[in-house]
């Protein structure tokens, strides 16, 4: 295949894709054979406790960290065998960005402009202008608010297809939080791009995400559109002598007091909720995306 | 509590890492000063100069500890502990300072109150310089400058000076000083990260933090004009070697010559003082007699080239590995930004400056070998000190690039055995004519040689490891220790 067929090949494969990634820390498993794929344009919130493996699937996602099992796939291309010309399309902010320390926002900027073709000087300026951020102060002497802020300005100003973001919003204030949240939307909208980012605020996702996915002790519990989440989950609540009855395939399940037990269900394909749905005194009750997280996370 | 936990208090306070490799240097050293001197081989001079060593090592690396764990220990409500690291200073006293006081004979020109004094300040001076405000702590350099140019020839200057009318004075002053520093460092009156921090808590800091933390509290704490300007003139993708250099920081960040001279002001103004120093001493001892002083001032800088070339390549394999371990720091640039992933350019960044900066120092280390006149085996082995170090980089920098670092026991144990050969290695060379050392001559060499072999097999077969490693890697970047 020449270089032209394989560019176009590579522009119609998924932005990102992992197949069943296995990984552990001493021993402990963080991510049990996780499958996820992010289609072209999409912003996908990665939502999920502390722990729950967030950071190391998005290691595993970019190619930074080599699983135990499983592989993951970026523009088509292995990620830890990633081309250059894949490289040039993509952005990743790390949580607390600790890179180049002894460089200024100027120089970082100066330095990192050189591997972007598309690097936008006029908005890495304009950002730090509106963020208050000195050009030409060490980035060691800045914030960590602040340095987050250099951080997403890079990551932005470069152009990215793909823009990766491991909760870029933890050390943000409010409204910085609010003007990147419309920037990723803006990027995704108008520019096409793809945006996994992952986040413990259910209402950023709710803003800007248009899938998300859940994980919980190392598996993916969840993955879909966010406005089908009302839709496709709710709270399956039995009664004590029908407590027997909970769907095997339930998300979650918790025994109360009174021998009653909630649990999180999803429809099947034909859009109907489980059998014990219909038991007598059982009752479904609608969810919120908060409320799904912290039932299913509880 | 009892004394044998108060005995491990100490070690209670200081970081894994670092606790293996004190362990393992004081054990060693003990070892073989327990072993020789069992022998009858060495005179009391000899024990008396060795014991001095062991202790001024086991009071700047060891006793300081105790004040970080007192300074913990208040913060977390539990007077006891905070009380009980004091005691076990008491302790460590008593038992390096007042047992070899009493045990080890004392050199012929000194009595036994003076053995036991200047054992005193050998562990007074260290402590002091770990516990004092960084300010304060210059001094103690200074301090200590003046004791290590009168240790030699201290028994002989005693007499002279009387040893015992300004040392008794000087430790008193030393001891009031540490006990000051202690309560204002334990109350909490200043933050680890400020410059008057003591070195202890300084040191730990980066220690703990074991990652670019460390390094960007340095850079933080820097005054502007003495930060490094990076030279970001030839970067980009087509100039991998660079641009690689630039995001691994320190000692790898290309500059220009005007900041490379800036930031190395201090250094040189330091050397420069130590050097009058040395000379003005030397000279009011010995006006008639050039040659004699001269020969000192050689001997000395071999002495300080020879450590300055391990302490490069440790500092530079310290930061490659902090640099591969920290995985939200500069390793997902570097495996993210295009035109980086190439093995050799990596390679070649990571060696050319920690080589580079040697080749100066194995030039001015030859230059006063031979102005020392050794005999071509000495010199071997005092080039060889730099062989060593340059080897020991070479190896770290395939391992941590090939993933393959061994476990800390074993980079303790191979960092013992590196600080053991590398300073009889210029020891011996540089002194034995002038000394007294009983060991026959051959027999160190042989054993020096050994010991040269051994290790070079050890790294050689590490550099294997490493460069496997970095072969089957699917790209350098991945993060150690995950």
């Amino acid at each position: 295949m020449n270089a032209v067929l394989k560019s176009a090949a590579n522009d119609t494969a998924w932005p990102l894709q992992a197949r069943g990634i296995v990984h552990a820390y001493e021993g402990r498993y963080v991510l049990q054979g996780v499958d996820l794929t992010l289609a072209p344009g999409s912003v996908l919130g990665l939502i999920g406790r502390n722990g729950a493996g967030k950071s190391t699937l998005i290691r595993a996602l970019l190619g930074l960290l080599q699983p135990q099992a499983g592989e993951a796939f970026v523009f088509g291309e292995p990620a830890l065998r990633m081309s250059d010309a894949s490289k040039v399309r993509i952005a990743y902010v790390p949580q607390q960005p600790d890179a180049l320390a002894w460089l200024s926002a100027a120089q970082m900027f100066d330095y990192l402009s050189r591997f972007y073709p598309k690097w936008d000087r006029a908005y890495a300026q304009r950002m730090l202008d509106r963020w208050q951020i000195v050009p030409n102060k060490v980035m060691a002497k800045l914030s960590p608010g602040e340095r987050q802020r250099v951080d997403l300005i890079r990551a932005l100003a470069s152009q990215p297809d793909l823009l990766v973001l491991d909760e870029p919003v933890a050390a943000l204030d409010p409204v910085a939080r609010r003007e990147l949240l419309r920037e990723i939307a803006l990027r995704a909208g108008e520019q096409g791009a793809t945006v996994l980012f992952s986040t413990h605020i259910v209402s950023d996702l709710e803003r800007v995400a248009s899938d998300i996915a859940f994980l919980h002790e190392g598996k993916l519990l969840l993955h879909c559109a966010t406005d089908d989440t009302k839709e496709c989950y709710a709270r399956l609540w039995l009664p004590a002598d029908q407590a027997v009855h909970v769907p095997a395939d339930a998300l979650s399940r918790r025994r109360h007091d009174d021998g009653s037990v909630s649990c999180v269900v999803a429809r099947d394909a034909g859009a109907r909720w489980p059998d014990a749905a219909n038991r007598p005194g059982a009752r479904i009750d609608a969810l919120g995306l908060e409320d799904l997280f912290v039932e299913i996370a509880e | 509590m009892n004394a044998a936990k108060l005995f491990l208090l100490p070690w209670w306070g200081a970081p894994t890492l670092t606790r293996g490799l004190i362990g393992g240097l004081l054990a060693i050293l003990m070892l073989i000063f327990i072993v020789v001197a069992a022998t009858g081989r060495l005179g009391a001079r000899e024990m008396y100069g060795a014991w001095c060593f062991i202790d001024l090592l086991a009071w700047a690396l060891l006793m300081p500890n105790a004040l970080v764990l007192a300074r913990d220990a208040r913060a977390l409500r539990l007077p006891a502990l905070e009380r009980d690291a004091v005691l076990s200073l008491i302790v460590y006293a008593v038992a390096l300072i007042v047992v070899p006081g009493l045990l080890i004979p004392p050199p012929a020109s000194l009595t036994s109150v003076q053995t036991l004094l200047s054992f005193a300040l050998f562990a007074a001076v260290p402590l002091a310089y770990m516990c004092l405000p960084g300010y304060l702590a210059a001094f103690i350099i200074v301090g200590w400058l003046i004791l290590n140019q009168l240790s030699p020839n201290l028994a002989a200057v005693a007499n002279m000076m009387n040893f015992t009318v300004w040392a008794a004075p000087m430790l008193l002053v030393l001891l009031l000083a540490i006990a000051w520093s202690w309560r204002r460092t334990v109350r909490g009156a200043i933050a680890a990260a400020s410059h008057s921090a003591p070195m202890v808590l300084k040191l730990r800091m980066s220690a703990w933090k074991g990652s670019d933390k460390a390094d960007i509290a340095q850079v933080r704490q820097r005054p502007d004009w003495l930060r490094a300007q990076p030279d970001l003139r030839r970067c980009g993708p087509e100039f991998p070697q660079q641009s690689l250099r630039v995001v691994l920081g320190g000692l790898f960040l290309p500059q220009r010559w005007t900041s490379r001279l800036r930031t190395w002001l201090w250094a040189v103004l330091w050397s420069s003082l130590f050097v009058a120093f040395m000379m003005l001493q030397a000279w009011s001892r010995h006006p008639q007699t050039g040659w004699l002083w001269r020969a000192g001032l050689f001997a000395t800088l071999a002495w300080g080239i020879g450590f300055g070339a391990s302490m490069v390549a440790l500092i530079s394999v310290l930061r490659l590995g902090r640099v591969w371990q920290n995985v939200t720091g500069e390793l997902p640039l570097l495996a993210l930004l295009p035109g980086l992933g190439a093995r050799g350019d990596l390679l070649r960044a990571m060696l050319a400056p920690p080589l580079y900066t040697q080749l100066p120092l194995l030039a001015l280390s030859l230059i006063c070998a031979l102005s020392l006149h050794l005999r071509p085996a000495a010199l071997a082995f005092v080039l060889l000190t730099q062989v060593g170090a340059i080897a020991f980089v070479v190896v770290f920098v395939l391992l941590i690039a090939g993933g393959k670092l061994p476990n800390k026991w074993l980079v303790s144990v191979l960092g013992c055995a590196g600080f053991v050969l590398v300073s009889v290695s210029l020891f011996v060379p540089t002194l034995s004519d002038a000394s007294t050392i009983r060991l026959p001559a051959g027999n160190l060499a042989d054993w020096l040689i050994a010991g040269w072999l051994a290790l070079g097999a050890i790294l050689f077969c590490l550099g294997l490891r490493g460069w496997r490693g970095l072969v089957q890697r699917p790209h350098p970047f991945l993060p150690n220790g995950t």
